[in-house]
C-alpha cells in the first residue's frame, strides 16, 4: 500500500498513463473491429465478423482489466491472499462456467474413440 | 472487548477487515457477471435464428467506455488526495466520478429509449421489418389510420399506437376466477372505451357491469364455493366412513377374506349429493352492449379468434375481428430470417424473398419495397464482384445468387438498413428524402454509405428529421412482434439483462460514493485514515464495475 | 469504530440486535418455524400419497380456511394441482428456509466467532441485514399461500422449478407480479443477497478475528467446516441468482431466455414468444448452486457432530488433519459434480463420464470424514447423553444416505433411477435422518450455553428414540418403491397406474410392479405421522426448558476444550463475549491427556510449565 506522499504522487503518474493507455486501447478495439472488409489489406483473415477480431477484441480487453486490476485496484501491492480469491474466482468463474458452453457444444452422442466428430451447427 | 483490523491491518494476513470483505463480495460478482456471460455464450451458440451483429450503435458505447474509465481515474484520484489530508480535492475528485457516472446513466437511458420505442416485426413469412408505429385515432370509437388519423389528430383526438387488434363486440363474459384488483385495468378498458362510443355493458338481469357489481358477483360465487366445499368434504367423510364400516362388515359376515384396500373401495364411495344442501356457483357473467362497440386490444393482451378474442384474464369478447394493421415507418427490412429458414428447408433464400408477402403481396406499398431490394441486389452483387480475388476462397461463400457465389456476410447481403433506404430513396427521386441529391450511379450510392465526416455529422445529428417509407401491415400477416426489448429476441435479452443489471450496480455504487464524497466531513475530522480505508473499499467495487463494462463492450457492441 | 457503551433499548437488543448471538438464535428459530411449516406441508403430501381418494383429515384442515379448501381442494381430497404447490415449497422451504439458516445462519452465526476468540462477527451490522433479508425473502416466497398476495398459490413446478413449466406456470393470471412463481424467484434473489452478506461474515471473521495463539491448524473442526460452507455460498450462488433473474424476466418481460422455439400449450396454443430458448440452460445454472448447496446442507451438521464425539467419548478427534483437507478438498470438487443431477438430458457420453469421475472422487473426501469420526469412538469413554445419542445416530443414518447415492453417480444405473423414489429416500436419508440429528444434536449441546438451562433429558429420550424408529420406517421403502419404479411426484401414490381390474394378477408389467409395493405408502405415511407427533416433545423441551429447565451451575457443562465454553452462562445478548482477550494455547481436542489430571485440557487455560507445541 502507498503510504508516503511521495509515494502516492508517484503512483498518481502512472494512474495517468494507465489512464490514457486504457483510452487508447479502447479506441484500437473499436477500430479493429470495425475496419469494412473492403479494405483488406487490413483484414487479416475471414470477411466480416470473424474469430480473428473476436480474439483481439477480447485479448484487449483482458490486457484492460488488467491494467485496471492491478494498478488501480492496487493488486501491485496486496498480500498474496487477495490474489488467491480474486484468481480462483476468476478462474472458477471463466473457465468453469463457459466450460459447461464449451463441454455442452462439443458432445457428442456417439463416441468413437476420442474422435469428437462434427460439431452440431455447421457455419 | 471490541473488534479488531477495523482500519489498522492485521499483521499475518495483511488486510484490514473490510478490504478482505469487498474482495470476497467481488468473487461473487465474478461469479455473477460470469453467470451471465455464460449464459450469452450459450444463447449464442444454440440460436436458431440469425444473431443480430452491431445491431446497437457504437459511438454512444464508445463513449460510455470513455466516461466509465475517467470515472475509475477520478476515483482512484479521490483516494490519493484523501490519503494526502485535501479533503477538499478529494470532493472535488469524487464530485467528478458521479459526474462520469451521471453521463453514463445519461447515454444509458438514452439508449434504451431509443431501443424501446423501435418497433420490429416479423410476419407469417418470416420477413423481419423494423421501424416506429404510426398513430391511429377514434372515429366514433372505430379505428382509423394514416391521412384520416392524422385529421383527428389535428382536431384534438388521442393518438393511439397503429398497432392494435379491433373487434366489434356485441358480448362480453367475466369469468370471476381472479380477483377485480388485478384485473381493473383490463375491465375499465373495455367499459371506458364503451361508454366514449355512449354503450351501456349490461348483464341477463339488466343491472350495468361495473366492477363493484363483479366483485360483488365473485364475492356471491366464492361464498357459495365456500359452503359446498365444506359441505362436500364432510359429505364425503361421512361416505367413506359408511364404506369403511360395510367393508368390515362384509369380512365379519364371512363374505370377504380381507380387507378391501383404498383404491377398490374408492368407486363405490359418493357424496350422497341429495343431502347436501349445496348453493347456486356462478362461475361468470355474461353482459351484452346496448349496441355493438368496437373494442381495440394490444396485442399483447389478446388471443385472437375470428369470432372471439380471449383476454389476459379469461374474459371473452364475443364479435367479429375487424380489420387491424400495424402502421409503421420503415427503418430496416431484415430478409436474414427468411434466409435462414430457407437454408434449413434447403430452398432457395433469394426466390423465397421475391416472393415474400413484402414485396409481392397485394398491397399498394409492394412496388416501392420491390424498388428497394431489386437496388439493393444491385449493389451487393457490385460490392461482390468488386471483392478482391484472395477473398473468394471456398470458406468464405455465404450464399450463392442463381448461381454466382456470394462471399459477403448475410448480414450485409440480407439486411437493408437505413441509411441503404435513404440512398435508394434518393436514388430513385422518392419524395422522401432529407437533402437535395441526385444519385445515378452505383459509386455515389455507395459513397453515401462510406464513413465520412459529412455522412456521420448527417447520421448523428440529422436522422431524425427524415421521413421513411411507410408500411401497413395486416393483422393476419404479423406472426410475433414487439419493441427492442427482452422480448424481440435473445441478444436483446440477454443485451438489457447484462447492462440492466450493470446500470443497478452503477447506481448502488453511485450512492455509496456520494456517500462517502459528500456526508463524511465528521468522519473525517474523527478518523480520516478509517475514512480513506472506505474509499478505497468504494472504489475497488466502482473499478469491479468498470471491468465488468470493459468486457460487456467488445462483446455486445462489436462483435 | 468503536461504540459506546451506552444502554440499549429492548427493540435494538433483541428485536434489530447486531449481536451475533442474538442472530443465531433468531435465525435458529425462525428456521425451526419453517421446518415445521414444511412438515405440515409434507403430512398433507403423503396423506395425498397414501389416501389419495379420502378426503384430508379433521386433523389437519382445522387450521386451514374455510376459502382456502374451497380454492385448492376438491371434495376435501387433494389435488394433483396442489399436491405440486405442497411439493413445491416443501423442498424449497426445507432446503433455503429450514435446513440451511439453522445450519449455517443460527450454529455458524452463535458457535463461529465464540469458537475463534472474536468479540462478535466482522461486520455486525451486515450481519443484522443478513437475517432480515433471509427472513423477508422466505416470508416473500410463502406469499402465495395466501389470496391477498398472490392470484396462483405458491410456485408449483418443483422446487427446481425447470423452464419450460416454471416459465409458464400461471401465465393466465392479468398480472403477473401476482404469481406464485414470480414471487418464489423475487423471494429468492433477496434470500441470495442475504446468504452472500452472510457468508463474506463469516469468513473475513475467521480469517481476521481469530484470537492470538489460535493458528489454522488449532481451530476447532466447526470453524473449518463454516469457512468452506461460506466460500461454497459465495461462489455457487450467484449463477442461481443469474438463472432467477432470467426467469423473472421471461416471465415479466416476455423474453425467451429459456423458452425453445415453437412451444405449443395446451392453454394459449403456440407461445407467443421470440423461442430460441434454452431449457438446458437453466438446469445448468441451477445445478450449478444445486449441488453445492447440498454441501452446504451437510457440513454445519458435521461441524456439530464433530465438536460433540470428542467431548462425549473423552478423547481426542481421530483423523483431524485428514478431516480438514478432506473437507477442503470437498468443497473443491464440489463445484465440478453438478450435472449428475442431469444425465437424462441427452448428454454424450465424454460429458456424463467426466461428471460420473468427479462425483465417485466426492464420495472419498466425504468418507474421510465419516471414518474419522467412526473411529474417533474407537476405545473412548462415551457418555450417552442426548447430544451424544444424536450424534451417533447421525453416523449410520448418513452413511446410508451416503452409500444409496453411489448408484446415482454412476450415469448407468441413474439412467434407471432418476426421477423415481429412490433419489427421495436417498437425499431424505442424508438430510433428515442424516443432517437433521446432527443438528439436533448441536442445539441440545449448546441449549445449556445459550439459555443457562440444561433441556429435559426425559423429553430428550421421548423426541429421539420414536423419531429414528419412525424416519427409518419412513424413509427406507421409499428406496424399495424407487427401485421398483415408482415415479417422483405422483400425488396419487401410484393409484393411476394400478390395473384397477385385476388388481395384482395383471399382463401390464408396470401395473403389477406398482401393485406390489403401493401399500408401502400407507405404512410410510403412518410413519410420518407418528414422527410429527414425535417432534411434539422437542418443541415442548426447547420452549419449555428455558423456564422450567435445571440450572446450569458452570461455565463449562460438558467439560468441553473449545473456546465457546471459556463464556459466561447463560450466554444470550452479552456485548463483546469473552471479559478479557482469550488467547489459545493448545489445540481443541485435548482429552485424557497422560500428563494431565483432568481428562481435559481447554484450549485457553495457560500451561503450567512450558506451552505445548499443537
Amino acid at each position: 500500500m502507498a503510504d508516503g506522499p511521495e509515494a502516492i504522487k508517484a503512483a498518481r503518474n502512472t494512474y495517468l498513463k494507465v489512464l490514457f493507455g486504457l483510452l487508447g486501447l479502447s479506441l484500437v478495439t473499436v477500430l479493429v473491429a470495425w475496419i469494412p472488409f473492403w479494405h483488406p489489406s487490413w483484414d487479416p483473415g475471414k470477411v466480416g465478423f470473424d474469430q480473428v477480431d473476436m480474439i483481439i477484441g477480447l485479448a484487449i480487453a483482458t490486457f484492460k482489466a488488467f491494467l485496471v486490476g492491478y494498478i488501480f485496484m492496487h493488486l501491485n501491492h496486496e498480500k498474496k491472499s487477495i490474489y488467491w480469491i480474486f484468481f480462483g474466482s476468476m478462474v472458477m468463474g471463466f473457465v468453469g462456467l463457459m466450460g459447461i458452453t464449451a463441454l455442452a457444444f462439443w458432445d457428442p452422442i456417439v463416441f468413437d474413440g476420442f474422435n469428437l466428430g462434427e460439431p452440431i451447427l455447421k457455419k | 472487548m471490541e473488534l479488531p483490523y477495523i482500519v489498522e491491518p492485521r499483521k499475518d494476513t495483511g488486510l484490514f477487515n473490510s478490504k478482505l470483505a469487498i474482495w470476497l463480495f467481488l468473487a461473487s460478482e465474478v461469479m455473477l457477471f460470469g453467470g451471465l456471460f455464460s449464459g450469452y455464450v450459450f444463447l449464442r451458440i444454440y440460436a436458431d435464428f440469425p444473431w443480430p451483429e452491431r445491431a446497437i450503435p457504437v459511438l454512444p458505447g464508445l463513449i460510455n467506455t470513455v466516461m466509465l474509465i475517467l470515472s475509475s481515474v477520478t476515483v482512484v484520484f479521490a483516494w490519493s488526495e484523501l490519503k494526502l489530508r485535501n479533503y477538499r480535492k478529494f470532493q472535488v475528485y469524487m464530485g467528478f466520478t458521479l459526474f462520469f457516472a451521471a453521463a453514463f446513466l445519461g447515454f444509458k437511458y438514452v439508449e434504451y429509449t431509443t431501443k424501446f420505442s423501435h418497433q420490429a416485426v416479423k410476419m407469417s413469412d418470416n420477413v423481419v421489418v423494423e421501424g416506429h408505429v404510426d398513430y391511429a385515432a377514434l372515429d366514433h370509437g372505430k379505428l382509423v389510420y394514416g391521412k384520416d388519423a392524422k385529421k383527428l389528430h389535428k382536431e384534438g383526438a388521442e393518438k393511439i399506437k397503429a398497432k392494435k387488434i379491433e373487434y366489434k363486440v356485441e358480448e362480453v363474459t367475466f369469468p370471476l376466477r381472479f380477483r377485480m384488483e388485478s384485473r381493473k385495468k383490463i375491465i375499465n378498458k373495455i367499459l371506458k372505451q364503451a361508454k366514449a362510443q355512449d354503450a351501456k355493458l349490461v348483464d341477463e338481469s339488466g343491472t350495468e357491469i361495473t366492477i363493484d357489481y363483479l366483485k360483488e358477483a365473485r364475492k356471491a360465487l366464492y361464498d357459495a364455493k365456500k359452503k359446498n366445499a365444506i359441505a362436500r368434504r364432510d359429505g364425503l367423510r361421512d361416505a367413506w366412513k359408511v364404506a369403511k364400516a360395510e367393508d368390515a362388515q362384509r369380512i365379519e359376515d364371512g363374505k370377504q377374506a380381507e380387507k378391501s384396500k383404498g383404491w377398490q373401495l374408492a368407486p363405490q364411495v359418493k357424496i350422497d349429493e341429495s343431502v347436501l344442501d349445496l348453493a347456486n356457483e356462478t362461475a361468470s357473467i355474461t353482459a351484452k352492449f346496448t349496441k355493438p362497440v368496437y373494442l381495440h386490444f394490444g396485442r399483447n393482451d389478446i388471443r385472437e379468434s375470428e369470432e372471439f378474442g380471449i383476454l389476459r384474464d379469461g374474459t371473452v369478447v364475443k364479435g367479429k375481428q375487424q380489420k387491424s394493421y400495424m402502421d409503421m415507418h420503415i427503418d430496416a427490412v431484415d430478409f436474414q430470417y427468411l434466409a435462414f429458414d430457407a437454408k434449413q428447408k434447403g430452398s432457395d433464400p433469394f426466390e423465397a424473398i421475391e416472393k415474400s408477402w413484402l414485396l409481392s403481396g397485394d398491397h399498394k406499398y409492394a412496388k416501392h419495397f420491390k424498388e428497394y431490394w431489386d437496388k439493393h441486389l444491385e449493389v451487393v452483387l457490385h460490392h461482390n464482384h468488386g471483392l478482391q480475388d484472395r477473398f473468394k476462397v471456398e470458406q468464405n461463400v455465404t450464399t450463392t445468387y442463381k448461381g454466382e457465389k456470394l462471399y459477403l456476410p448475410l448480414r450485409e447481403i440480407f439486411r437493408i438498413n437505413w441509411q441503404s433506404l435513404i440512398a435508394y430513396d434518393e436514388h430513385y427521386g422518392h419524395e422522401d428524402h432529407g437533402y437535395n441529391k441526385d444519385y445515378s450511379t452505383f459509386n455515389e450510392v455507395e459513397k453515401s454509405r462510406k464513413k465520412n465526416v459529412e455522412t456521420f455529422i448527417r447520421e448523428y445529428f440529422q436522422a431524425p428529421k427524415r421521413v421513411f417509407p411507410h408500411l401497413k401491415i395486416p393483422s393476419k400477416e404479423v406472426h410475433f412482434e414487439s419493441s427492442l426489448t427482452p422480448k424481440w429476441n435473445n441478444f436483446y435479452a440477454i443485451y438489457f439483462t447484462i447492462t440492466g443489471l450493470h446500470g443497478l450496480h452503477i447506481i448502488g455504487g453511485m450512492v455509496v460514493l456520494w456517500w462517502f464524497g459528500f456526508n463524511s466531513r465528521k468522519i473525517y475530522d474523527k478518523d480520516p485514515e478509517w475514512l480513506a480505508n472506505r474509499v478505497e473499499v468504494g472504489g475497488l467495487f466502482w473499478h469491479f464495475v468498470d471491468l465488468v463494462w470493459i468486457f460487456v463492450f467488445p462483446i455486445f457492441y462489436l462483435m | 469504530m468503536a461504540d459506546g457503551h451506552h444502554k440499549q433499548g429492548f427493540v435494538s437488543k433483541y428485536i434489530f440486535s447486531t449481536d451475533h448471538k442474538v442472530i443465531g438464535v433468531q435465525y435458529g428459530i425462525t428456521a425451526m418455524l419453517f421446518l415445521l411449516f414444511g412438515f405440515f406441508l409434507m403430512i398433507g403430501m403423503r396423506w395425498s400419497i397414501a389416501f389419495p381418494h379420502e378426503p384430508l383429515p379433521a386433523w389437519f384442515t382445522w387450521i386451514l380456511p374455510d376459502g382456502w379448501e374451497a380454492r385448492w381442494l376438491q371434495d376435501g381430497k387433494v389435488t394433483g394441482e396442489t399436491y405440486n404447490m405442497f411439493g413445491a415449497m416443501h423442498g424449497t422451504i426445507m432446503v433455503f428456509l429450514g435446513v440451511v439458516p439453522l445450519g449455517f445462519g443460527a450454529f455458524g452465526n452463535y458457535v463461529t466467532p465464540l469458537q475463534i476468540g472474536a468479540a462478535d462477527m466482522a461486520f455486525p451490522k451486515l450481519n443484522m441485514a443478513s437475517y432480515w433479508l433471509y427472513l423477508v425473502g422466505g416470508l416473500v416466497m410463502c406469499f402465495g399461500f395466501f389470496e391477498w398476495f398472490s392470484d396462483t398459490g405458491t410456485a408449483k413446478s418443483g422446487w427446481t422449478n425447470y423452464p419450460p413449466l416454471a416459465n409458464i406456470a400461471d401465465m393466465q393470471a392479468p398480472d403477473q407480479w401476482r404469481t406464485g412463481q414470480t414471487q418464489w424467484l423475487l423471494g429468492l434473489v433477496v434470500l441470495i443477497t442475504s446468504s452472500l452478506l452472510g457468508s463474506v461474515n463469516v469468513i473475513t471473521t475467521i480469517v481476521n478475528l481469530r484470537a492470538k495463539g489460535l493458528t489454522w491448524f488449532r481451530l476447532p473442526f466447526l470453524v473449518w467446516a463454516m469457512l468452506v460452507v461460506a466460500f461454497i455460498l459465495l461462489l455457487a450462488f450467484p449463477p442461481l441468482e443469474v438463472a432467477g433473474i432470467m426467469q423473472v424476466m421471461d416471465r415479466l418481460t416476455g423474453s425467451s431466455f429459456f423458452t425453445p422455439t415453437g412451444l405449443y400449450t395446451s392453454q394459449v396454443g403456440l407461445m407467443d414468444s421470440a423461442g430460441s430458448g434454452s431449457p438446458l440452460l437453466f438446469q445448468h445454472l441451477f445445478w450449478f448452486l444445486g449441488h453445492p448447496e447440498v454441501y452446504v446442507l451437510l457440513l454445519p451438521a458435521i461441524a456439530c457432530v464433530t465438536e460433540i464425539i470428542p467431548t462425549f467419548t473423552r478423547k481426542p478427534l481421530w483423523g483431524y488433519r485428514s478431516m480438514v483437507y478432506g473437507v477442503i478438498v470437498l468443497g473443491f470438487l464440489s463445484f465440478i459434480v453438478w450435472a449428475h443431477h442431469m444425465y437424462l438430458t441427452g448428454m454424450g457420453p465424454v460429458i456424463s463420464t467426466f461428471f460420473q469421475t468427479t462425483t465417485v472422487l466426492i464420495s472419498i473426501p466425504s468418507v474421510i470424514l465419516i471414518t474419522s469420526l467412526l473411529i474417533s469412538l474407537w476405545g473412548g469413554s462415551i457418555h450417552f447423553r442426548m447430544p451424544m445419542l444424536w450424534a451417533c445416530a447421525f453416523l449410520p443414518m448418513f452413511g446410508i444416505g451416503g452409500l444409496t447415492g453411489l448408484p446415482l453417480a454412476f450415469n448407468l444405473a441413474d439412467l434407471h433411477l432418476h426421477d423415481t423414489y429412490y433419489v427421495i429416500g436417498h437425499f431424505h436419508y442424508v438430510v433428515a435422518p442424516g443432517i437433521l440429528f446432527g443438528l439436533f444434536a448441536g442445539i441440545y449441546y449448546w441449549y445449556p450455553k445459550i439459555t443457562g438451562k440444561y433441556m429435559s433429558d426425559l423429553l430428550g429420550h421421548l423426541h429421539f428414540w420414536p423419531s429414528l424408529i419412525a424416519i427409518n420406517v419412513l424413509f427406507f421403502p421409499m428406496l424399495i418403491q424407487g427401485m421398483a419404479g415408482f415415479h417422483r411426484r405422483w400425488y396419487n401414490g401410484g393409484d393411476a397406474y394400478l390395473d384397477k381390474v385385476a388388481g395384482g394378477e395383471t399382463e401390464n408389467v408396470f401395473a403389477a410392479t406398482v401393485y406390489q409395493f403401493i401399500d408401502l405408502n400407507i405404512l410410510m405415511s403412518w410413519a410420518a405421522f407418528i414422527l410429527a407427533l414425535c417432534q411434539i416433545p422437542f418443541i415442548i423441551n426447547v420452549f419449555g426448558a428455558w423456564f422450567f429447565g435445571k440450572k446450569v451451575e458452570s461455565d463449562n457443562p460438558w467439560n468441553a476444550t473449545t473456546l465457546e465454553w471459556n463464556t459466561e452462562t447463560p450466554l444470550f445478548a452479552k456485548h463483546g463475549n469473552f471479559d478479557e482477550e482469550p488467547k489459545v494455547y493448545r489445540g481443541p481436542y485435548e482429552y485424557s491427556r497422560p500428563d494431565h489430571d483432568k481428562d481435559y485440557l481447554p484450549q485457553w487455560e495457560a500451561p503450567q510449565s512450558k506451552p505445548s507445541n499443537d
